[in-house]
């Protein structure tokens, strides 16, 4: 490509001498022309590849160590990995963030795709409701700990009004019961969640072609006839992309349980979650990195094959 | 295909070219002079004077401030050719700055800390070895401050690794309405273990809905006060699985049965301990001296409801003294300002100023036979809370090791216990696995 263009200046050159002063100008400009795509690239990639890349063979290279934040270590194979699976806290956060993923992510899947089913369209009041429910995103996580943990503390709101029913006789132990706690986090995902991803089933609503429905409103199909043969499938791909989401998300939940449970993983420790347990092994001044990076890599993997398994259901269904 | 460049555009381009090298250059230079500033902790300043960084936490405040800039001022005076630039961090998180100082080697010259966060400062060799750069230090301090600083543990030599500084405990509160509401005389606040649970007991019978407190045997602090030996002399093992160590939290497991302890004590942090005496759930709530005056002035009816009591102990004594501590970083450049600096601050005559600020007691030797201790008046509830806390500075003692951290044991202590209370697990299943655990982490 640089020698056709070279070939080509040259023809068009009167003067032989010109020709050759100018050919290392063209040469640079070639030169530069093929460089021009990675020179773009590379401030984008430079940031990936010292905090992404380069971090996650750090972390694949800790796991193999028994460093800790501030003692370099030693390599000790898979020690850490041994390690970890004889940690009855491994498994209880492997049982709640599977329990989470398991609970979750069908909410997740089709609550934000009914909410935004309701909510399209131009007028004023359903752009009122899209901003209400898209209110909690925007919340930051310790504001949305302060709003639940009085929600649902002993003496809380939702306790003091069920107790002044006389709907119970005993507050329900939302935050000092290891399911309640569990099953108050997943309340408050969906919660925040919903907002999210109904925007993004908006934009997928909103390239389905509204004569589908005039069509099979002429035909007689209901409201619920419409949504599962129109909506639905015209959301298909939205709703694999939301299902993938969600599971990481789910799989990898933090801030709900943290400010749930004000850091200490609920009463003897019940509600931990993997990204909790990285978070008690990584942090701190007798941080243990290479425990950490080891169960980071268990994560990895665990979330790796949920995506592949995924993607395996959907092709299958798909053919 | 792009068409050539002419000649002209050319010469531009490389006129350009070369006044974005000179840009880039120089602000490659600046870049690289502001990084510079940034590191450098410790180096000489402008002036050519020597600068120590003094790192606090939580003291950047309208009560401790001018403490501080008179110290510094005084300090500074006698020392022309030094300069002090003090810090302050936010407590929350304390820990995890200390950690990223560490690891990025950017450890102030100075370090406060409790003895945990020390310790593992120490052991990963951030400190500086105070027992072998001046051995004459421990003189100048209690014998007891000086235990506290001085640590031992696997691949670390038994030395002190700072200098004590300020000194604390406090006596328990105890809400007196709340009391007689629930059967209980307010003139016979519990002094021993047996006093407590025989109280709890009444107040559970009574029916008057409220807790004793969220006491829960948990730290290390309730099994020394209970006569438990929590670890062997030489600090090589943990010891609080005994048959003694069942028992008493075998009691707890009972009191929690019967409804004397809140649920939310299972993971309670302070706070929550504070919010619930606060709103009259729980009859008494460990503190500190200064808390009266906190009372008094967040809580003003429940102030004048309240009596203060030692901390429950069957030793006569508080187990439960807590020691601050003045390190020096181990990569300082500048080792004998730094610990002449350091021993200025710890000093009877400094030491005695803050503590009189703070309502907390000094470390140094004498500092506790000043005459401002001797003439406490107890007349209202934050003499007799400093009175109380004077007592127990002076015969008590810190029973928590400082290798006894949230990473090394304390948490799943906690967190063991807990289950034990919820009935799932026995009380002795609880304390064999958290002495197994301690122990392993010990080990490492």
């Amino acid at each position: 490509m640089s020698r056709n263009t070279s070939n080509g200046s040259e023809a068009l050159s009167s003067d032989p001498a010109g020709a050759k002063r100018d050919k290392p100008v063209r040469h640079r400009q070639s030169v530069l022309r093929t460089l021009a795509p990675y020179l773009f690239v590379a401030p984008a990639f430079s940031i990936v590849f010292i905090f992404v890349i380069v971090a996650a063979l750090n972390t694949f290279r800790l796991a193999f160590t028994d460093s800790t934040l501030l003692v370099p270590g030693k390599f000790i194979g898979f020690q850490n990995f041994v390690d970890i699976f004889h940690d009855e806290y491994f498994w209880t956060a492997l049982l709640n963030s599977t329990l989470y993923v398991v609970c979750v992510v069908p909410f997740m899947v089709i609550l934000p795709l009914i909410l935004a089913s309701l909510v399209r369209g131009n007028s004023k009041i359903m752009g009122f409701f899209r901003t209400s429910f898209y209110t909690p995103v925007v919340m930051s996580a310790v504001v949305v700990g302060m709003i639940w943990t009085n929600l649902l503390d002993s003496k809380g709101l939702i306790n003091s009004l069920l107790e002044g029913m006389h709907l119970i006789k005993q507050p329900i132990p939302f935050l000092t019961d290891r399911w309640m706690i569990l099953f108050s986090a997943m309340f408050v995902t969906i919660w925040l969640g919903l907002g999210y991803y109904m925007v993004i089933y908006l934009t997928a609503l909103a390239n389905i072609d509204d004569s589908l429905y005039e069509a099979a409103s002429l035909d007689g199909a209901g409201p619920v006839r419409k949504f599962v043969s129109i909506t639905m499938p015209g959301v298909r791909s939205t709703i694999v992309l939301i299902m993938m989401l969600s599971t990481i998300a789910a799989f990898r939940v933090f801030n709900e349980i943290y400010v749930l449970t004000n850091g200490t993983a609920g009463p003897g420790g019940q509600d931990i979650t993997m990204s909790m347990m990285i978070q008690q092994e990584g942090t701190g001044i007798q941080a243990h990195t290479g425990y950490a990076s080891a169960l980071s890599l268990i994560v990895l993997v665990i979330v790796g094959f949920m995506l592949i398994v995924q993607q395996i259901f959907q092709s299958r269904s798909e053919n | 295909m792009l068409p050539p460049m002419p000649e002209e555009v050319q010469k531009k381009g490389n006129q350009m070219f070369s006044l974005k090298k000179t840009v880039a250059a120089a602000g490659a230079a600046v870049m690289l002079l502001s990084v510079g500033a940034c590191g450098g902790q410790g180096d000489k300043n402008a002036d050519g004077k020597t600068e120590i960084s003094f790192q606090t936490w939580n003291l950047k405040n309208d009560k401790y401030t001018p403490y501080f800039k008179e110290l510094i001022a005084a300090y500074e005076k006698a020392n022309p050719n030094v300069t002090i630039k003090w810090m302050d961090q936010p407590s929350d998180n304390y820990e995890e700055k200390l950690s990223s100082q560490a690891a990025a080697k950017e450890l102030p010259d100075i370090v406060d800390a409790g003895p945990s966060l020390q310790y593992g400062l120490a052991k990963a060799g951030a400190l500086m070895n105070i027992t072998k750069e001046d051995p004459g230090a421990k003189d100048q301090f209690y014998p007891n401050a000086w235990k506290a600083v001085t640590f031992s543990g696997k691949g670390m030599q038994t030395a002190s690794y700072g200098f004590p500084w300020y000194v604390n405990d406090g006596p328990n509160y105890y809400n007196t309405q709340l009391m007689q509401k629930c059967g209980l005389d307010p003139n016979k606040l519990p002094v021993t273990w047996d006093d407590y649970f025989s109280q709890a007991q009444t107040m559970v019978n009574s029916g008057c809905g409220a807790y004793m407190s969220t006491m829960m045997a948990a730290d290390a602090g309730d099994y020394a006060s209970a006569g438990v030996d929590f670890m062997n002399k030489d600090q090589t093992e943990y010891t609080f699985n005994t048959p003694k160590a069942v028992a008493f939290l075998q009691k707890f497991v009972d009191l929690f049965k019967a409804k004397g302890i809140p649920a939310e004590a299972l993971d309670a942090s302070w706070s929550q301990q504070g919010d619930f005496f606060q709103r009259g759930s729980i009859i008494a709530m460990g503190g500190s001296a200064y808390s009266a005056a906190d009372f008094k002035k967040n809580s003003p009816d429940l102030y004048s409801h309240l009596t203060v009591g030692p901390k429950i102990s069957d030793l006569g004594k508080s187990a439960t003294v807590g020691y601050e501590m003045l390190s020096v970083s181990a990569a300082t450049k500048h080792k004998d300002e730094a610990l002449k600096f350091v021993k200025f601050v710890t000093n009877k005559k400094n030491q005695l100023e803050f503590a009189k600020k703070s309502s907390t007691f000094p470390s140094s030797k004498g500092g506790l036979e000043d005459p401002y201790y001797a003439k406490i008046d107890e007349g209202d509830l934050q003499g007799k809370a400093l009175k109380i806390t004077l007592k127990a500075v002076e015969n008590g003692f810190s029973s928590r090791p400082a290798q006894f951290t949230d990473a090394a044991g304390s948490k799943y202590l906690q967190q063991q216990v807990a289950l034990a209370l919820q009935g799932k697990q026995t009380a002795k299943q609880a304390l064999d696995k958290a002495v197994d655990f301690a122990n392993g982490k010990l080990n490492k």
